[in-house]
């Protein structure tokens, strides 16, 4: 079965990459397959793959 | 004896020279003969089955004859015995066919290709060497057919590479196509009549061209993107406060420990669904797009609650909403 992938977009201006990663912490010890933390120039992207989908 | 010996000397220079020319000329010569002679290797086994005899004696199941026989036919047995003689008759014929195609396709074509560019190179380049054309014009002639040479490899490599995988593409979809039939076969005639085989017959017989497996391989490959570019986009504001409203729900959530309560708490949770975002509806659908949680699968159930919250707008409102629909489910139970 497939997952299905969200992408948070958080601003580095007013989020820290802890906070961020204390999202993808979360969202992993609550049933996401995985949850990571990237970055672009002025944003922290939380990728978060949760089970289920077609 | 020294003019005697310095013909002789001449002679015999020439008499090596002419060799040498002898040989090297016999050595492309044999070359040519090897590329322009090689046997298609097809890859196939000979085929004991005289295919054409074959065609001719299936030929009544094409041109109406049988057909007409099926029609004349009032009894709903016969009438499905022979439609079913029609329809393995026509998929027999399509299946030679088919399998000529193939051969043609993966063998001679395979073998004939890179030959018949080499053999026209190697005598391209006998006609510019063999004379006695300066040293410039035969390097020039020599680096023609070397960079021809690779140009015709660089073809049949492409098509060595594509081939393979059109086949398999084709032979994917006749399986494919097949299973209607196969299927009908076992029906009665009134439920599957002669007139649906014949649909279902073509789209067969379709499923075994370069056209139909191309269009199939392309759209795996828009599937695949399409799928890239499904993931669902969220644009956040803080971590911190989603993280402790997400902590307030998730500490009443655990208070939810069997299958049926967590159905109850995605029921009790569906009215709310239509004021959430569209990115959440789309999150809810991915992951539920059948809405299995609304009918007790408690995984379906778990999947989308645990998604719907981590990804939640955790406003104030829509808190409160998660913390009374897991009241409300603790105590159903």
């Amino acid at each position: 079965m497939a997952d299905t992938t969200t992408v948070d977009t958080y601003p580095k201006a007013t989020n820290t990459k802890a906070q961020v990663q204390a999202i993808a912490d979360n969202h992993v010890a609550n049933g996401a397959k995985s949850s990571v933390v990237t970055e672009d120039a002025t944003n922290w992207i939380l990728t978060t793959v949760w089970p289920g989908g077609c | 004896m020294a003019l005697r010996g310095e013909g002789t000397d001449m002679r015999t220079r020439r008499q090596r020279g002419l060799s040498r020319c002898a040989r090297m000329g016999l050595a492309i010569a044999v070359l040519a003969g090897l590329l322009a002679g090689c046997a298609p290797l097809t890859g196939y086994p000979k085929d004991p089955e005289d295919t054409d005899a074959t065609l001719t004696r299936l030929a009544p199941y094409f041109d109406g004859a049988a057909e007409a026989q099926y029609l004349a036919l009032a009894d709903p047995t016969l009438r499905a015995q022979k439609r079913n003689d029609i329809i393995l008759a026509r998929i027999h014929a399509y299946d030679i066919e088919f399998a000529d195609f193939e051969r043609r396709l993966y063998g001679d074509g395979n073998a004939t290709t890179l030959g018949g560019d080499l053999v026209g190179l190697v005598l391209a380049g006998l006609t510019a060497t063999t004379g006695n054309a300066a040293t410039k014009s035969a390097l020039g002639a020599a680096s023609a057919g070397v960079i021809g040479a690779s140009s015709a490899i660089n073809k049949d490599l492409y098509y060595q590479k594509t081939i393979p995988a059109l086949l398999a593409q084709m032979e994917a979809d006749r399986l494919k196509a097949e299973l209607p039939i196969t299927t009908g076969l076992k029906l009665l005639d009134a439920d599957y009549p002669l007139a649906q085989a014949y649909i279902d017959l073509d789209a067969y017989k379709t499923a075994g061209s370069i056209p139909a497996a191309i269009n199939a391989v392309n759209q795996s490959a828009g599937n695949a993107k399409d799928q890239a570019q499904a993931n669902i986009a969220f644009q956040r504001t803080s971590a911190q406060a989603q993280l402790v409203s997400l902590a307030s729900v998730q500490a009443r959530l655990k208070m939810l420990i069997s299958d049926a309560q967590l159905v109850a708490l995605a029921k009790a949770m569906q009215p709310y669904l239509a004021s959430r975002s569209p990115q959440l509806q789309q999150l809810v659908k991915a992951i539920d797009p059948n809405g299995l949680r609304l009918t007790g699968n408690a995984q379906k159930a778990r999947q989308v609650i645990n998604a719907w919250v981590g990804e939640d707008d955790m406003t104030p409102v829509n808190q409160q909403q998660w913390l009374d629909a897991i009241a409300s489910a603790a105590r159903g139970s």
